[in-house]
């Protein structure tokens, strides 16, 4: 099977998303936003750019991704007893 | 044929259909006349909202005509040679456009899809069409079932917002340009222009109703529900549209039974959401929700006031919504129709990408949290029998009509705690509610109270509401025409 450079770079990307993602977090909270370093990256994971390669959508984009970091750091934030599931359930009935 | 005719009751169109001192022709006929005279706008649908949107309402994407009156013909002759299939038979409604129509347009609002027409029926529509009502319109909705935002009008005062995305459907309630609609909610978009326009709208219990269908925007939290001009109507309406459907794995063995007769309010216990009542500002609002309570302590039932803990309500809502919108829409980017968005939407486009890059612990953690709620709520409903707050803190608020691309936001620091707000119970538990009319803030835009219960006692919210509308008139109010400017 080929593999593309870009391909083989978005897969990589895809490896340290998650670490990626706890930077966005962590720059949201302590500067108010996300660096344009760290969403380029997270768009390389992505696979690309797309209609975010443009500036304005860029600008628009970073604004997104620091709600949702925010977001997210005030769910992570907040104490869930350990014994509470997801209310996401996989059942038969 | 008098005005009144537009604003009746199911039961009252339905009393004469049967009767035949009243055909479905003309009821159809009266109907499609008034969309014509009030509410074709003379710009194509669907739109953005505009700037200069003139008086009609827009509140139909697409006019159903021709089928409408061969349903309507139908309907006639069955109603000539034996009893009625419901008592729906014969009576005019409206869908919101997210549900899908056998070769009628169905756009989800956006021009992406403004030429897509389905080759099957939306389970609700499928039953609907079995009890014989006659599907008139195709009403509008926010891109994507998007936010507050409102491309139909509002005909108590065509400066303000309909608060949301089934806002053509209770538009055209509150119109009189269908006899009853059938909307959709996520987190709020029954409910809120229910109040906003002055509409009755329910907000079953989750999986009650199939999805089937329908525009995807949540899977875990998205509902469909009846709009109507009273409790009545919606409970009819429910039990037309209730039921399993194969098809929508998150539906429910739980048919409803409208019963006619309501329960006595006789010692049924009301739990009042003080704070949404205190954080309202001004005080002939907070007194006409005082108001409306004092009527249901006045038919027996007993009000007591409770407070909400703390919770990350809104980021909970907001994270499980993007995710889930983010996964639902991906298409939209890898077939680049992402790039036909109405221009208000370009930032919650962006905010589905961002979605896409947030790990699945962080969806895991907001299911978490949401479980927490569903259990406080559970434990809520144990203490109250029905627990109420008001739908909106006030009036319909001043419309948004941007006049060019939005410009990025600035970036945003952390939110204060916000108040808590039944609303997020009720929609993150799939808890059923129902926003119904309940007086007028100063500048003459109706307010509304929203009623929630049990899981599955939707029968117990429609007869309290019943209660309150027989001695009341809130919900008999029309906007007068020529609509105020």
């Amino acid at each position: 099977m080929e593999t593309s450079r870009r391909s083989f770079a978005a897969l990589l990307g895809a490896m340290a998303t998650a670490p990626l993602w706890d930077q966005a977090v962590a720059e949201a909270q302590t500067r108010g936003t996300v660096t344009a370093d760290t969403l380029r990256a997270l768009l390389d994971a992505q696979g690309g750019a797309g209609i975010f390669a443009d500036p304005a959508r860029f600008a628009e984009l970073q604004s997104a991704v620091t709600r949702s970091a925010i977001t997210v750091a005030a769910l992570r934030a907040f104490d869930v007893p350990a014994d509470v599931p997801p209310a996401v359930m996989f059942s038969r009935s | 044929m008098a005005d009144e005719l537009w604003f009746q009751s199911i039961t009252e169109l339905s009393r004469q259909l049967a009767a035949r001192t009243l055909s479905s022709v003309a009821l159809t006929r009266a109907y499609l006349d008034r969309i014509d005279r009030l509410d074709t706008p003379p710009f194509p649908l669907p739109a953005g909202p505009q700037d200069r949107p003139g008086d009609r309402l827009a509140s139909v994407t697409t006019v159903v005509r021709e089928q409408a009156l061969a349903d309507a013909a139908e309907a006639d002759r069955a109603l000539a040679s034996g009893p009625p299939k419901s008592p729906l038979h014969g009576i005019p409604y409206g869908v919101k456009d997210l549900l899908d129509t056998r070769g009628v347009r169905t756009t989800w609002g956006s021009q992406v899809f403004a030429s897509r027409v389905p080759d099957r029926d939306a389970a609700v529509v499928e039953r609907l069409r079995a009890t014989g009502a006659v599907l008139i319109g195709k009403m509008t909705t926010a891109e994507f079932a998007g936010g507050s935002i409102s491309t139909a009008l509002n005909p108590w005062k065509l400066d303000r917002s309909t608060q949301g995305s089934s806002s053509g459907t209770v538009v055209g309630v509150v119109a009189g340009l269908i006899g009853f609609g059938i909307g959709t909610e996520t987190g709020g978009s029954i409910v809120f222009p229910a109040s906003a326009v002055g509409a009755t709208g329910l907000r079953p219990t989750f999986g009650r109703v199939s999805r089937f269908g329908c525009m995807s925007l949540a899977w875990s939290l998205d509902k469909i529900g009846p709009v109507g001009r009273s409790a009545e109507d919606c409970g009819i309406v429910l039990q037309a549209i209730a039921g399993r459907d194969v098809r929508d794995p998150g539906s429910a063995d739980r048919p409803f039974q409208f019963n006619a007769t309501p329960g006595s309010l006789k010692g049924v216990r009301i739990g009042v959401h003080r704070p949404e009542i205190d954080a309202e500002e001004a005080a002939p609002n907070r007194r006409a929700f005082n108001d409306a309570l004092a009527v249901f302590r006045r038919l027996g039932a007993t009000v007591e006031d409770f407070i909400l803990p703390m919770r990350p309500y809104f980021e909970v809502f907001m994270h499980l919504t993007s995710v889930e919108s983010a996964a639902s829409f991906r298409r939209l980017f890898t077939d680049g129709s992402v790039n036909g968005l109405f221009p208000y939407n370009w930032s919650r486009r962006a905010d589905w990408m961002a979605a896409s890059m947030a790990p699945a612990y962080d969806y895991l953690q907001a299911q978490r949290i949401r479980q927490m709620i569903v259990m406080d709520g559970d434990a809520l409903l144990q203490r109250f029998d029905l627990v109420v707050c008001p739908t909106f803190p006030g009036g319909a608020p001043d419309r948004y009509a941007p006049t060019s691309p939005p410009v990025p936001p600035p970036p945003v620091s952390p939110a204060p705690p916000q108040l808590p707000r039944l609303n997020w119970v009720g929609n993150l538990s799939g808890l059923p509610g129902m926003s119904f009319p309940c007086g007028f803030d100063p500048d003459g835009m109706p307010l509304a109270l929203h009623l929630m219960g049990r899981p599955w006692a939707e029968q117990a919210v429609i007869d309290a509401v019943r209660h309150f509308q027989r001695d009341t008139n809130w919900h008999t109010r029309r906007p007068p025409y020529p609509w105020r400017a």
